[in-house]
């Protein structure tokens, strides 16, 4: 065995529970960074599944604008883009369907239904979007088809029933494999019903046709930057545009959780590094004699800093041998407490493991580093007995400018232009060097406290003037490396509570809509908007009128030689419209935009059809059909996140196709006035509070049938238990890692403690009493957790204005740096309660031996 | 064993520390000579220089001017790794406090250079056992230092000091923490080790009942070799009287 190893052997072995402290830090640093990246994975896990039920799973998809059908080549063009890890093709028509054995009603009539079909590729189709049966099975054959209850009422069929397609020529034998969970809305929705691609093909005589195809891309790819640089591949025709889902900003959102994971990891073990450092440079200060007898005998610098590395390499492997299987244990625990806030299950990360083995043998040679040097650095001279001595204020000045200039250089990378390398110099340069920088610079805020603040404290605990202060200036890098390690718990905390509370207003809180909605596809009449209006359970009503119209005098969406198609005009009362929902102004703004909708004379468009359709605020259009035509000045652009996910809900997702390229919005009043449509499709509706959404439901659709109703309430409800449950996860590990750090400070407090033994002799000689040493070390303690509390804090908010930057640069998502003050609060009081506790082994170090043990054990070291 | 010619010769050394802001000349000038092995004292009082030489000649520092030949090699202007490698193998050093490594047996502290030199294990523990042996500690081997008495403890740094069969064997106040019937058997031990293995020891000590077991005594005195004298019967209190120390 090579020397190092037998003096890095040596040096492990002789401190038995230092070096388990050591192994136990890294150990909780694996196991955090484990159960966090689990966590991070199980929480994106449920938000996909909750969105996918919702928007479905398509990052991207291919339409035509105006349902028209297209070549299934298209299809394997597709699949063949290189980001593009799934591709399915949909067709949609419709059939007619009978029962095999012609089976009739009581009445003597052939049951019949024509059921919008949608043709799919069964096999991929999962992959895009839940498939809830409420009877039967998933198909497994060719011919198995899924019908919705409004089919399967029409026929009164139920799974296992054989149908046929009626059609010109040889029927086509249909089997129904089982219901689908569809939202119910009889008087509203035709029947629908899900078959094979392929069959569809046959039956409805559209070989080889598609009228869309849904995208997955591969992870880490970009799904605007994929639509813009293949938009040129696709057909004139078509449309290539990013999914609903995309759109309302949910997958940045997962994108910014996992930027928060890497930020999570690095600062998890960097604070187990910072551990590591300091404990390893108290154990050389305090081993220094040893290593300098090492020295005399002829030991070289080198072996004595290979030996500390080996050391820490040492302290690493096993830490993470240790740490790993415990986080998988940690993560399960975490499943068990959140798993109703966590309906996706409990995920694994394999990324996190491997961060995790990585990132330890990381913090134990990182953290190895400044204590190999130290002993490299320890004269054989200093075997003739050395005590203690203060650093020279050189030193100190030398640290702060190193601190500073750590500081600086995340300050510089974050000038970097490109948002993407921002953020990869960020992660892996910027963020360790900002750590490492606050970390040192702990120790020049260490002597401000020594200095301001420790006076207070000897007069509140009764310690002889200067005692405190010169007892943590004698060792003051000591002291402050030991703050530094507390403060990684606190700035996990307060950027992490910084960025979710403005994520919750900011964002979240703008996600706003109805509580409610009423939908009828043939239109809500006046006299049910009234009915409704006028339920005493009803608060507040808008409604929407829909309709298709036609833009004259300018070729719109760029499309030569085609004649301007139909837009969709949506019919609002402006003021209960802006009132009930949270709009994104592209363009213009409600003071300007409001007026203009309520004399008629403006409309405001979606945000594409401005930055797609070459039309800008103040331009003209001219709406109408051949009868009746006026035309409007556009006075404003909006989209809405909101409004994304409640369009779904009601499956109409055709109308929203529609809207998100070619949508209108204009008063009501002038829908009625000037095209004579009196009809709402869909009334969103705000409720009293003390209302139950189910009682609601049943009430509006008894006195108005026909009209199906929903809640919003709902929705919003299970949004934000999904980012509560996010925040409860952050929560637990910043204050995961304030414990890990006070356990590892303690035990360092305990050999700072155990090197000082020689002076505490002296102290208890000259006849300094117990009790005075007690309030001694625990007035250190106070310092130290009061500079980690501090250094943490300042840590905390510089971190979250990087996340604030990075959310906004890579994720799209507003974020502001906001003061978390209560949980701030809380984790000074945690901090400060637990290094307090921490240093009571300390403490009995100290008192339990009589002056002139301390004396003997503290000379010879 | 033949010992090279001159074993320690020192022309014109000179040290000078740091205290605080002022510096502080420790060695003016010495000039020393020792030509044949035996045992050797180097006496003078606190704050003489007598440490300072010591540690020059045992590697642990260097000179700011002269020359140092210790072994028949000249160590001043060695580069750090050579130093480091004299120390090991071709000097030893005893120290008042003992100096052992508290987590390693008694045959671990007497290996170390060896294991620091790479030399395999079964070899290391014969060398060591060996030494022990000779020195009377076979026996505790096995043993930690705290579970030593101060006598048995020194030994085991001898044991360490002579592992590599150095020429040159540097002991600063060995007995500084002994008591006076356990000092008087480590001069005896030094003594005859200086004579069977032709060692040349060179003691540091204030002590005149140390130096009348040496062969040549060297005074130091403000940072200079003031006189040097044989020992050659004298006692404890002429020793004294010639070096005009008072007793401790």
């Amino acid at each position: 065995m090579p020397p190092s190893w037998r003096l890095a052997r040596n040096w492990l072995a002789g401190k038995p529970w230092r070096l388990a402290m050591m192994i136990g830090a890294v150990t909780l640093a694996c196991a955090l960074v484990v159960a966090v990246s689990c966590a991070v994975a199980s929480v994106r896990q449920s938000l996909d599944k909750g969105l996918t039920s919702f928007l479905g799973a398509a990052d991207a998809r291919i339409i035509h604008p105006f349902n028209g059908r297209f070549s299934v080549d298209l299809l394997e063009t597709v699949r063949a883009w290189p980001e593009v890890a799934l591709a399915t093709g949909r067709l949609g028509s419709s059939l007619t369907l009978v029962h095999a054995d012609q089976r009739r009603n009581a009445e003597g009539e052939l049951l019949r239904s024509t059921p919008n079909a949608l043709g799919v590729e069964f096999e991929n189709e999962v992959e895009f979007r839940p498939m809830e049966l409420v009877e039967g099975q998933s198909p497994r054959e060719a011919n198995d088809i899924l019908l919705d209850p409004i089919a399967a009422e029409e026929l009164k069929a139920k799974a296992g029933d054989a149908l046929e397609v009626q059609r010109f020529g040889e029927p086509i034998a249909l089997r129904v494999a089982g219901v689908l969970q569809r939202p119910r809305l009889p008087a509203v929705q035709r029947p629908f019903i899900e078959l094979d691609r392929h069959v569809l093909e046959e039956a409805a005589g559209h070989t080889n046709e598609l009228t869309s195809i849904l995208i997955i891309v591969k992870d880490g790819v970009d799904v605007m930057r994929f639509c813009e640089a293949h938009k040129g591949d696709v057909p004139e025709t078509l449309s290539l545009e990013p999914s609903d889902r995309i759109r309302a900003g949910f997958d940045r959102q997962a994108d910014a959780s996992r930027l928060g994971f890497i930020v999570a990891s690095m600062l998890t073990f960097m604070s187990a590094s910072f551990i590591i450092v300091t404990a390893m440079t108290t154990s050389v200060a305090q081993r220094q004699r040893e290593m300098a007898v090492t020295r005399c005998v002829g030991a070289s610098r080198g072996q004595l800093f290979a030996s500390q590395i080996l050391a820490g390499l040492i302290i690493s492997i096993v830490g993470a041998i240790l740490g790993i299987p415990l986080g998988i244990g940690l993560t399960g625990l975490l499943y068990w407490y959140y798993s109703d806030m966590l309906p996706g299950g409990l995920a694994i990360a394999p990324l996190g493991l491997e961060l995790a083995l990585l990132g330890a043998i990381a913090a134990g040679v990182i953290g190895a580093l400044y204590p190999a040097w130290l002993a490299s650095h320890v004269s054989p001279l200093q075997a003739m007995g050395v005590q203690a001595r203060p650093p020279r204020r050189r030193s100190l000045f030398i640290a702060l400018g190193l601190a500073l200039a750590l500081i600086t250089l995340q300050l510089l990378l974050f000038q970097i232009p490109d948002p993407s390398q921002r953020f990869f110099w960020y992660a892996y340069v910027g963020l360790p060097s900002l750590q490492a920088g606050y970390f040192i610079v702990a120790v020049p805020v260490m002597f401000i406290a020594a200095i301001l603040i420790a006076p207070l404290l000897e007069a509140i605990m009764r310690l002889p003037a200067g005692m405190l202060r010169q007892s943590v200036l004698a060792t003051l890098f000591r002291h402050g490396f030991t703050a530094g390690a507390l403060m990684v718990g606190i700035a996990i905390l307060v950027s992490s509570w910084s960025n979710a509370q403005s994520l919750l207003n900011d964002w979240l809180g703008k996600i706003k809509f109805a509580d409610a909605f009423a939908y009828r596809a043939m239109g809500i009449t006046p006299q049910q908007q009234k009915i409704i209006n006028e339920l005493p359970f009803v608060e507040q009503t808008c409604p929407l009128a829909y309709l298709p119209v036609r833009v004259f005098d300018r070729q719109i969406f760029g499309i030569r030689g085609i004649a301007p198609p139909n837009v969709t005009l949506f019919g609002f009362d402006p003021d209960r419209f802006l009132a009930m929902n949270s709009l994104d102004w592209y363009a213009g703004s409600p003071e300007s935009a409001l007026p203009r909708l309520r004399d008629g004379s403006g409309v405001i468009v979606a945000d594409r059809f401005l930055t797609t359709q070459q039309v800008q605020l103040g331009d003209k259009l001219k709406l109408g059909s051949s009868r009746v035509q006026k035309e409007y000045e556009i006075v404003g652009s909006v989209s809405s996140a909101g409004l994304d996910i409640v369009t779904q809900l009601f499956g109409i997702r055709s109308q929203y196709t529609e809207m998100s390229i070619s949508a209108v919005f204009i008063a009501f009043s002038e829908v009625e006035r000037t095209f004579d449509n009196h009809d709402a499709l869909m009334m969103q509706v705000n409720l009293k509070p003390d209302v139950d959404d189910e009682q609601a439901t049943k009430a509006v659709e008894k006195a108005v049938p026909g009209v199906s109703f929903r809640s919003g309430r709902a929705i919003m409800k299970e949004i934000n238990e999904i980012a509560v449950g996010a925040m409860a996860v952050n929560t637990t590990v910043a204050f995961a890692a304030l414990i890990l750090a006070s356990l590892g400070v303690g035990n360092i407090i305990l050999a700072n403690i155990h090197g000082r033994r020689y002076e505490y002799g002296v102290l208890r000689a000259v006849g300094g009493q117990r009790g005075l040493l007690v309030r001694l070390i625990l007035g250190e303690a106070v310092l130290i957790a009061l500079a980690g509390a501090t250094v943490g804090t300042s840590l905390g908010l510089h971190l979250a204005a990087i996340g604030a930057a990075n959310y906004r640069d890579l994720a799209g998502l507003p974020v502001r740096v906001v003061v978390p003050w209560l949980p701030t609060l809380s984790g000074w009081l945690a901090l400060l309660a637990l290094t307090v506790l921490a240093s009571w082994p300390g403490i009995r170090a100290a008192i339990k031996p009589n002056p002139s043990a301390l004396l003997a054990g503290g000379r010879h070291g | 064993m033949t010992a090279p010619a001159a074993t320690v010769r020192v022309r014109g050394v000179k040290k000078e520390y740091a205290l605080g802001d002022r510096r502080v000349a420790a060695l003016r000038g010495v000039d020393l000579e020792i030509t044949e092995p035996g045992f050797y004292a180097i006496m003078g009082p606190s704050g003489s220089g007598k440490s300072t030489l010591l540690h020059l000649l045992a590697a642990l520092d260097r000179p700011d001017a002269g020359e140092i030949e210790v072994g028949g090699e000249r160590i001043d202007q060695l580069p750090e790794r050579d130093l480091t490698l004299f120390r090991r193998r071709r000097i030893g050093i005893v120290f008042q406090q003992f100096n052992l490594i508290s987590t390693l047996s008694a045959l671990d502290n007497v290996t170390l250079p060896a294991m620091l030199d790479g030399v395999a294990a079964h070899e290391r523990q014969a060398m060591g056992l060996k030494l022990l042996h000779a020195l009377g500690l076979h026996h505790r081997s096995s043993h930690r230092p705290d579970a030593l008495s101060g006598g048995e403890q020194q030994r085991v740094a001898i044991a360490r000091a002579l592992l590599f069969e150095p020429s040159v064997l540097l002991a600063d106040e060995p007995t500084g923490n002994l008591d006076s019937h356990t000092s008087q058997q480590m001069w005896t031990l030094l003594k005859s080790l200086a004579a069977e293995r032709r060692l040349t020891v060179l003691m540091v000590t204030h002590e005149p009942s140390a130096a009348v077991h040496c062969r040549r005594v060297f005074v130091i005195r403000d940072g200079r070799i003031e006189t040097s004298f044989d020992v050659d019967g004298l006692d404890a209190a002429e020793l004294a009287t010639r070096t005009q120390l008072a007793r401790r």
